[in-house]
């Protein structure tokens, strides 16, 4: 759509800006070769990138939808059936039992097909068999639309109440206040933040300054109309002007993007899991009642306060985490149905790890790569951004309060410097991912963009570029050294992706026949 | 009887439906190439907007220099009846967008002169009102730069996508025409004129 731009026209006030980047001229001949690239290129190709990602990340969240329905559709049932027979107490008896019976019904009816397409499933070797089996399941699958539905419902209201509290949370976590008039530095930080929203045509977003000896920045907020850029007092000392302008620009790339969306689609996906976990856990755990009660509050009252709308995604994030995953002694009559559940809880960690995991760092990486392009794009300054970027991973930390939302950051803690402590800075919904690219990469993309600081960086030796420079000869040698080794560990990745498809439709087979049996015993009969 | 014939004959019936589905894309295409081309358009009307405030802003701060200026360097007083006169003349240049990047750029021209200047003068370099002025015209310039950096990108996307093939037949049939960057100008030979003008 955009051609390669243009040399864009110099500024007229040369001492305010440096002029524009180097646009599509080749590099001098005494850096090693990096291939340069305009900063419109650069996000075209980041754009078409998250498009990919977010297909694959809906997919997955898709299959994993699916696979929880089919988990909860024996609960579901089983709630609806109680639920009538309750309402059959205080009246109208006839219809409602008739209906709970009615279900108990359905229940065993489904519970007979399911072993019917077990047996005929292990049987099936014929196309025409295989194609009675899938018919089988997709009338099976009938069972699943109310959990479905149920899914989605949920979706879209934690989706609106996360909207209207935005992520507004970080403000409050971090206990940002406003910047100060007399302030020569966060007088300018307001000066800053004011220019690039001009150059990116957006409203001049909110300015906070968090008091916090660690260097980083933020931004927050349901929309581009309330966002807030948030800079942590130790940056504005650290850096000068142009390199907070490149922050600034980053944060407010970032609102531009749409990033905040984004962030509400994956948090509301989570969450959405993290609140059929905690149905789950209700006869394990009391805790698990107290933050469904306060979530259901928080989703559908609109006049619950951000923070506990925050408060309530934190204890259904909660369910995620390892701790809660461990069985207390009072409930050993239900030991073996907890054995069950916790079984489900594994496959999804699982899943959410091995599957969800890549898919879902990389799309945010990207957006950070994106970003990035864009504050260039703001700046028309990438040496200032590259300087800034290297000065804040360096001593990259995310202050106080913001942990849980770490990958609202402009840089993250890297993993090697991460202690046993420091695991929850890289959180996501209360899993440990890595939402950052690496300093090195980013300063590569921004070398390419033009900024001469950050050359060095790009011309250290990747492995691929390293066999391409090695002559025709040595990399076919390369090649078949390695290849026996790089088959080994696909064979390896695929049989772990097989193992876990299989456990998972092992726990599903599991306790769909526990639930509809349970269900079919109860209200049947 | 057409009705019947084309009941009968299933073919026709799939031909037809086909087409209809065809042409329905196709509508939504044009429609969406339409929608882009007008949230473009109005972007670009919008950067205009903000790089309008911006130098009207600088305009308006043109009179207080003046005034606070005249007293202190009344020997040079071409510069500032010339200032003011260019001040008119980006005013009155409203109207064209390439006419107004000239006087604007020469106004910006005389205004870095008229600073130089008044740097020369330590009573003035000292007095309050001055430093306040000159902090202000600062910001303003930060401000229009970065608004018509804003005003060019915009325009540049709009440019491309006015030319672009499906768009451009679009553009053309609906008087999309393309818009003009806001570019300063290279002003070297006129800058020794006004170097002249106040060498005295």
């Amino acid at each position: 759509m955009i051609p390669p731009a243009p040399p864009l026209p110099s500024s007229a006030a040369p001492e305010m800006i440096d002029p524009p980047a180097p646009l599509g001229v080749e590099a001098p001949a005494a850096t090693d070769a990096i291939t340069k690239v305009s900063f419109f290129d650069e996000q075209r190709r980041r754009r078409g990138q998250t498009w990919r990602l977010s297909l694959v990340c809906l997919l997955i969240a898709l299959a994993l939808g699916i696979a929880m329905s089919t988990i909860l559709a024996p609960l579901t049932l089983g709630i609806a059936a109680g639920t009538l027979k309750v309402a059959a107490l205080f009246g109208c008896a006839e219809v409602c039992s008739k209906s709970a019976h009615a279900i108990g019904l359905f229940a065993r009816q489904e519970m007979k097909l399911l072993i019917v397409i077990v047996e005929r499933g292990s049987r099936a070797h014929s196309a025409a068999e295989k194609l009675i089996v899938i018919r089988d399941i997709l009338i099976f699958s009938v069972a699943l639309l109310p959990t479905m539905v149920a899914a989605a419902v949920a979706w879209t209201f934690i989706r609106l109440s996360l909207r209207r509290a935005g992520v507004l949370d970080l403000v409050t976590s971090t206990r940002a206040r406003r910047p100060r008039a007399e302030d020569r530095k966060e007088r300018q930080l307001v000066n800053v933040a004011d220019e690039m929203a001009l150059a990116a045509g957006l409203p001049t977003p909110r300015v906070l300054v968090i008091e916090s000896e660690a260097m980083n920045a933020a931004v927050a907020g349901a929309s581009h109309e309330a966002a807030t850029v948030l800079v942590t007092r130790a940056l504005l000392e650290r850096l000068n002007r142009e390199q907070i302008q490149a922050v600034a620009a980053h944060c407010i790339a970032s609102i531009g993007n749409g990033d905040l969306r984004v962030t509400q689609s994956l948090l509301a996906t989570f969450q959405t899991l993290g609140l059929f976990h905690t149905v789950l856990d209700l006869p394990f755990r009391w805790s698990a009642w107290r933050s469904l009660g306060r979530f259901v509050r928080a989703t559908f009252d609109p006049r619950v306060s951000p923070v506990d709308v925050l408060e309530a995604g934190y204890g259904i994030e909660e369910t995620f985490s390892h701790e809660s995953m461990n069985p207390s002694v009072m409930m050993i009559p239900l030991l073996p149905l907890r054995f069950v559940m916790i079984f489900q809880r594994f496959i999804l960690l699982l899943w959410c790890l091995l599957i969800l995991k890549w898919p879902l760092e990389l799309l945010w990486r990207a957006r950070r790569y994106l970003a990035d392009s864009s504050a260039v794009q703001l700046t028309r300054n990438p040496d200032a951004l590259a300087t800034a970027l290297s000065l804040v991973a360096t001593h990259a930390d995310i202050p106080s309060g913001g942990e849980s939302r770490s990958y609202l950051f402009l840089c993250g803690t890297e993993r090697k410097r991460r202690g046993r402590e420091g695991i929850a800075s890289g959180m996501f919904a209360g899993l440990d991912l890595e939402m950052h690219p690496r300093l090195d990469k980013r300063l590569k993309r921004l070398a390419a963009m033009g900024a001469s600081s950050a050359q060095g960086e790009a011309n250290r030796r990747s492995l691929l570029r390293g066999i391409a420079k090695a002559g025709i000869v040595r990399a076919s040698l390369f090649v078949a050294v390695a290849s026996p080794f790089l088959l080994l560990a696909g064979l390896a990745a695929l049989g772990l992706v097989g193992a876990v498809i299989w456990l998972s439709l092992f726990t599903v087979e599991i306790s769909l026949v526990l639930g509809f049996t349970l269900i079919a015993f109860a209200f049947g009969r | 009887l057409t009705n019947d014939s084309s009941a009968a004959n299933p073919r026709t019936v799939t031909s037809m439906t086909a087409l209809l589905l065809t042409a329905g894309a196709l509508l939504l295409y044009v429609a969406w190439l339409y929608n882009r081309l007008v949230t473009l358009r109005s972007r670009t009307r919008n950067a205009w907007a903000q790089v309008d405030v911006q130098l009207r802003r600088r305009s308006d701060l043109v009179p207080n220099l003046v005034k606070c200026v005249k007293g202190y360097i009344a020997h040079e007083s071409r510069t500032l009846t010339t200032m003011i006169e260019l001040r008119r003349q980006a005013i009155a240049a409203a109207t064209s967008i390439a006419a107004r990047a000239v006087a604007e750029s020469e106004l910006a021209q005389s205004l870095r002169l008229l600073l130089a200047t008044a740097e020369a003068v330590p009573r003035l370099r000292a007095s309050e009102n001055m430093l306040e002025l000159q902090e202000e015209l600062r910001a303003t310039e930060n401000r229009i730069a970065f608004a018509r950096q804003h005003y060019n990108d915009s325009v540049m996307e709009y440019n491309a996508a006015v030319a672009s093939v499906p768009a451009s037949l679009i553009a053309r049939f609906l008087a999309f025409a393309p818009a003009t960057m806001f570019s300063a100008l290279d002003i070297e030979g006129r800058d020794a004129l006004l170097l002249g003008l106040s060498a005295k």
